[in-house]
């Protein structure tokens, strides 16, 4: 099965998780989410995603100044995005336990 | 990682974020500013990273433009042909980068620098080609003589060498005083001065010169490697030396430009044979005219019949077998 799909419908979900532990900046989400097992997301997605997050009021942004590279525009969770993930996260485990009960099902009518 | 990359990561940086851009030129200003923010940054934290070009990392800049407005939430272009076609401007900026981006044109771009006291003499001397030729009106090439001598051309040039170097070496010092518009324009239409001085000069009233190197012409025949064929010996498919062929070519022009020296420089004289034959009939009696070791001159008898060397193709001897004719190819049934 192709993660690339199903990282679409939860992408959200893992950027408001990720940024839930701690403030960060666009490759700095990248880089995270890779490190927590999602190696196939895509750069553009994510920056995509955050913008997306912020424009409709999940997160704040401020710029940090940086002094040997350049500038970074960092990215936290407000009261919106916390009950965004909430609330995200609740469906999320919902649809799992969904999926894991038919899958454990059809594994007991087999055996 | 090539040179290029490492030396030059905000080309590449820049030709990437210059095509992420145009794919996205139909979103509005303000949400197209807000979208690419930070775009520059993470190409440039992506590209420091080392390893593979942007374009394979992150994959080509269209698809990431594309990715980019899906996750956003963007909408996506209406109808894909009226999407801004990339003007004559984005072509040739996108060339340029490419052309930035070239390991080549850092080299040269490197290497530029290092010609600079060239052109401060060619300067100065151009500059002393044109006085000379407007004021005094002389056509005197390569030594300006406004009209009064080599000497005094001399002196002149020397010394507005002397100036024109110091001068460039006072800008490389202080290189403030280098960018001022007037500078630039007198350092361009000097530049282009120097240019009418050297194609001036091809068409001044010079002595032709012309070089006899006893050399065969490029229309004598010669093979492949640059050895003249002084003779044909022509032979029959079954390895007979053949006698008085005529060859034409194509247009039915007699072949006879035979090369009239051999590759030891020696000169090939054709003697007369009875009946006279053309020129285009061989083998042809010659005699060829070289020089012993004691510099005098010998004429020589070529062999009469040299032993031919085998051809890949075609062996004299052996007969050529007729092509074989291949059956033509089953046709199929049309179902």
């Amino acid at each position: 099965m192709d993660t690339t799909q199903l990282l679409k419908g939860v992408l959200d979900l893992a950027v408001l998780a990720v940024l839930d532990e701690e403030d960060g900046y666009g490759y700095d989400v990248v880089r995270r989410l890779r490190a927590a097992g999602l190696d196939d997301v895509a750069d553009a997605s994510v920056y995509g995603t955050l913008r997306r997050l912020f424009a409709a009021g999940h997160l704040t942004s401020y710029v940090v100044p940086s002094v040997e590279g350049p500038h970074r525009k960092y990215y936290g969770l407000n009261a919106s995005g916390r009950a965004e993930l909430e609330g995200s996260a609740k469906t999320w485990s919902g649809f799992a336990d969904t999926m894991a009960a038919l899958l454990a099902a059809r594994k007991e009518v087999a055996a | 990682m090539t040179a290029a990359q490492q030396a030059e990561p905000d080309v590449e940086v820049r030709a990437y974020a210059r095509q992420v851009r145009a794919a996205l030129a139909d979103v509005p200003t303000a949400q197209l500013a807000e979208l690419l923010d930070d775009l520059e940054e993470h190409l440039v934290e992506v590209a420091a990273e080392g390893g593979e070009p942007l374009t394979v990392r992150l994959g080509p800049p269209a698809e990431y433009a594309e990715e980019l407005r899906r996750a956003a939430g963007l909408a996506e272009p209406d109808v894909p042909v009226d999407r801004p076609v990339p003007g004559w401007r984005a072509e040739l900026g996108a060339g340029i980068d490419r052309l930035q981006a070239s390991p080549a044109y850092a080299a040269v771009r490197d290497f530029l620098p290092e010609l600079r006291p060239a052109w401060w003499v060619l300067r100065a001397w151009a500059a002393l080609v044109a006085a000379d030729a407007l004021l005094a009106g002389s056509d005197s090439f390569p030594v300006p003589t406004f009209g009064v001598g080599p000497v005094i051309g001399l002196v002149l040039t020397a010394a507005a060498v002397t100036w024109s170097v110091r001068r460039g070496l006072r800008v490389r010092r202080d290189p403030g005083l280098a960018h001022r518009r007037l500078a630039v324009a007198a350092n361009a239409a000097l530049a282009l001065l120097a240019l009418v001085a050297v194609f001036g000069a091809g068409g001044s009233p010079e002595p032709a010169m012309a070089w006899d190197t006893g050399m065969p012409s490029s229309t004598d025949l010669a093979h492949e490697d640059g050895t003249p064929i002084t003779n044909i010996h022509p032979y029959s498919s079954t390895g007979e030396p053949l006698e008085g062929v005529l060859l034409y070519d194509q247009d039915g022009r007699p072949i006879d430009n035979l090369a009239p020296y051999t590759a030891d420089g020696g000169e090939v004289r054709r003697l007369d044979v009875e009946p006279p034959a053309p020129a285009n009939a061989f083998p042809q009696q010659q005699r060829v005219l070289t020089w012993d070791e004691f510099g005098r001159e010998v004429w020589v008898e070529p062999d009469s019949a040299p032993d031919p060397e085998p051809a890949p193709s075609a062996v004299p001897g052996e007969p050529v077998p007729p092509a074989e004719v291949l059956p033509a190819p089953p046709v199929e049934p049309v179902p």
